[in-house]
């Protein structure tokens, strides 16, 4: 059984709020956390999580540094498998299909190419603008130029970097200062269409303009995707997501709907971390 | 007790003069040390090339820089000598174009497979091993060639002389082989995580990633090895003397023997081309050559490394 009753438990909605969208937690889950832990090496870094990621939202996920909010991130395409001595436990089931995405049985690189991911440090490849975006569409065996002209631009709209890219799409990436570059990122984690869309720490290197203009594209991304950011900026997540985890020391703390999380959060744990108590 | 103004323009921890002064004098003596350092490379450097120089001016000044590029007999020690470097050139870039084609495809696939397939505990050992073997002599790879390799290759190719090009080009790929592993797998490791991660999140394959990220992310080190690769080839002596030949002979064509330029220059050396004569001033011309051969693949890797530099 796919423990679905546990995780249905709708926190309370509080309908008076301008911020909760209606039924926002009856929406169809893309993705549900079950009992995961994660181990480095023999270090614990996650407890026994569970929780569900909503079909079409943003999920934030928050807490002090160091309490496991990356590493949580990772298990969702297999980052970890990259590196010995890892290991996973418990299931996160990808949905429709109910695949376990750590499972030993499934090949990472199922998940990898339904789910994209963008890092906290820009890490542009070694290419120029435009094949740095086209990278992912080629490895999926997009050969028409027009198609792959049209995504490009597409993507790099999106990310709010066309304009500045517009004239030097064959300039090496890395001739981009760093805001630019990580837009680059989300540039190239978009092309391909994801269905899920990793953010960890997405904005800690651009300065306040570049971030509203990511905020702006996480929002208007939620149309199509399903978005989990991590983030350390508390009105980051207020404002972007409709979900959010407290994350303490590898454990979920507290799960629930931004607006209850930041309005009555049932934990005093939570309360603290919000009001700027810890962390 | 201090004036309010005088501890907020000096600070709780502001340094003594007298530290400072300390800190100053450590910095120049520094400073001097690696500039006579670096002076030094460059004045040893400059002594080589002014001892090939030396002797290599009177030599130009008999025989003449264009019969010396265009005449296509090398004959110092005939009754007519001739001095046309060609066919020393020509044996030279053959062997060495074998051997890069030895060693720069296994060399880096090796190195891709070293970098970003192995376990960590294959790559201990084999690294390790490599360097043992960049250390074997090079006259053991020239008797290797000559013995081994030669008959082997006469049995596939019938009427293959005794010396020839393709058994000293393949066995000083061999030869060199480590080296490029070594230094390509190096290059290749310095590339970041973070580009194989990203590489990887967005559904590349292992191939796929080593590929298409880590191979042009480490674009100047391969440049690199490849490079001194081939200058080790250039200047490679024993195998191309031992299996090669010594016959200076105008020709690309592998299956022959022929003498390259540092063959030539040991053949002499270990003769007895009186001191001072045009037959001992023709090594100094050919090491020149040498020298300038080595130079122009260098700055050809110069230019290759700025067009393609990566930043991290
Ligand atoms: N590669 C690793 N090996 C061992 N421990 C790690 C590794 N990466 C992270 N950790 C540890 O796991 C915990 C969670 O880290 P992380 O997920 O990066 O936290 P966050 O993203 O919330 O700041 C920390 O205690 C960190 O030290
Ligand atoms: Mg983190």
């Amino acid at each position: 059984m796919k423990a679905d009753a546990a995780l249905a438990t709708t926190p309370a909605v509080r309908r008076d709020s301008p911020h909760a969208e209606p039924a926002a937690a009856t929406r169809p889950v893309k993705a549900r956390v079950e009992r995961l832990s994660f181990w480095y090496g023999s270090k614990q870094a996650l407890f026994d999580i569970t929780m569900p990621i909503h079909e079409r939202c943003v999920t934030a996920l928050i807490g002090p540094s160091g309490c496991g909010k990356s590493t949580f991130l990772r298990c969702f395409n297999r980052m970890h498998d990259l590196y010995p001595n890892n290991r996973y436990a418990g299931h996160i089931w990808l949905e429709p299909e109910g695949i376990d995405i750590i499972s030993p049985k499934t090949d990472p690189m199922v998940p990898r190419l339904r789910i994209g991911m963008v890092f906290q440090k820009p890490n542009p490849f070694p290419k120029s603008i435009y094949e740095n975006v086209a990278a992912g569409l080629r490895i999926r065996g997009v050969r028409n130029r027009a198609i792959l002209d049209e995504q490009v631009e597409k993507s790099l709209r999106r990310a709010a970097l066309w304009d500045e890219v517009k004239d030097r799409l064959h300039a090496s990436a890395f001739d981009l200062s760093g805001g630019q570059q990580q837009r680059l990122c989300i540039a190239r984690a978009l092309a391909p269409e994801p269905e899920v869309l990793l953010l960890d720490e997405p904005t800690s290197a651009l300065d306040p303009i570049a971030t509203a203009h990511i905020e702006e594209l996480v929002d208007e991304l939620r149309e199509s995707y399903t978005i989990v950011i991590v983030t350390h900026n508390m009105q980051q997540a207020a404002r972007v997501s409709q979900f959010t985890g407290f994350f303490h020391l590898g454990k979920l703390i507290e799960f629930g709907e931004t607006e209850q999380i930041f309005t009555t959060p049932r934990e005093s744990m939570t309360q603290d971390y919000i009001t700027g108590r810890f962390g | 007790m201090k004036s309010k103004q005088d501890s907020d323009s000096h600070g709780r921890f502001a340094p003594s003069s007298a530290f400072l002064r300390r800190r100053a004098l450590r910095a120049r003596l520094m400073h001097t040390l690696l500039l006579l350092t670096g002076t030094l490379s460059v004045l040893v450097t400059a002594g080589i090339v002014y001892t090939l120089v030396r002797d290599a001016v009177p030599f130009f000044a008999e025989v003449g820089l264009l019969t010396f590029l265009t005449d296509t007999q090398w004959t110092p020690l005939f009754a007519q000598p001739r001095y046309g470097i060609l066919p020393l050139l020509a044996g030279t870039l053959t062997t060495s174009l074998i051997a890069l084609l030895v060693a720069i495809p296994a060399g880096t696939v090796l190195a891709i497979y070293l970098s970003e397939f192995a376990q960590r505990r294959l790559r201990e050992v084999v690294k390790p091993v490599l360097e043992l073997l960049a250390g074997v002599p090079t006259v053991v790879y020239g008797y290797f060639a000559l013995l081994v390799v030669t008959p082997l290759l006469q049995r596939l190719i019938p009427g293959l002389p005794g010396f020839n090009m393709l058994s000293a080009g393949l066995v000083m790929g061999i030869m060199i082989l480590p080296y490029v592993v070594s230094l390509a797998e190096d290059a290749m490791r310095a590339v970041p995580d973070a580009l194989r991660e990203g590489a990887y999140a967005l559904g590349f394959s292992r191939l796929q990633t080593a590929v298409r990220v880590v191979i042009p992310g480490a674009f100047s080190g391969l440049t690199a090895a490849y490079l001194l690769g081939m200058a080790r080839a250039v200047g490679e002596t024993m195998v191309v003397a031992i299996a090669a030949g010594q016959n200076p002979r105008l020709t690309f064509n592998p299956l022959e023997g022929a003498a390259t330029i540092t063959t030539y220059i040991v053949q002499v050396s270990l003769g007895d081309a009186p001191y001072g004569s045009l037959a001992y001033r023709s090594i100094f011309a050919a090491g020149l050559t040498l020298f300038v051969v080595t130079l122009l693949f260098n700055i050809l890797g110069f230019w290759l490394r700025r067009r393609f530099r990566e930043v991290y």
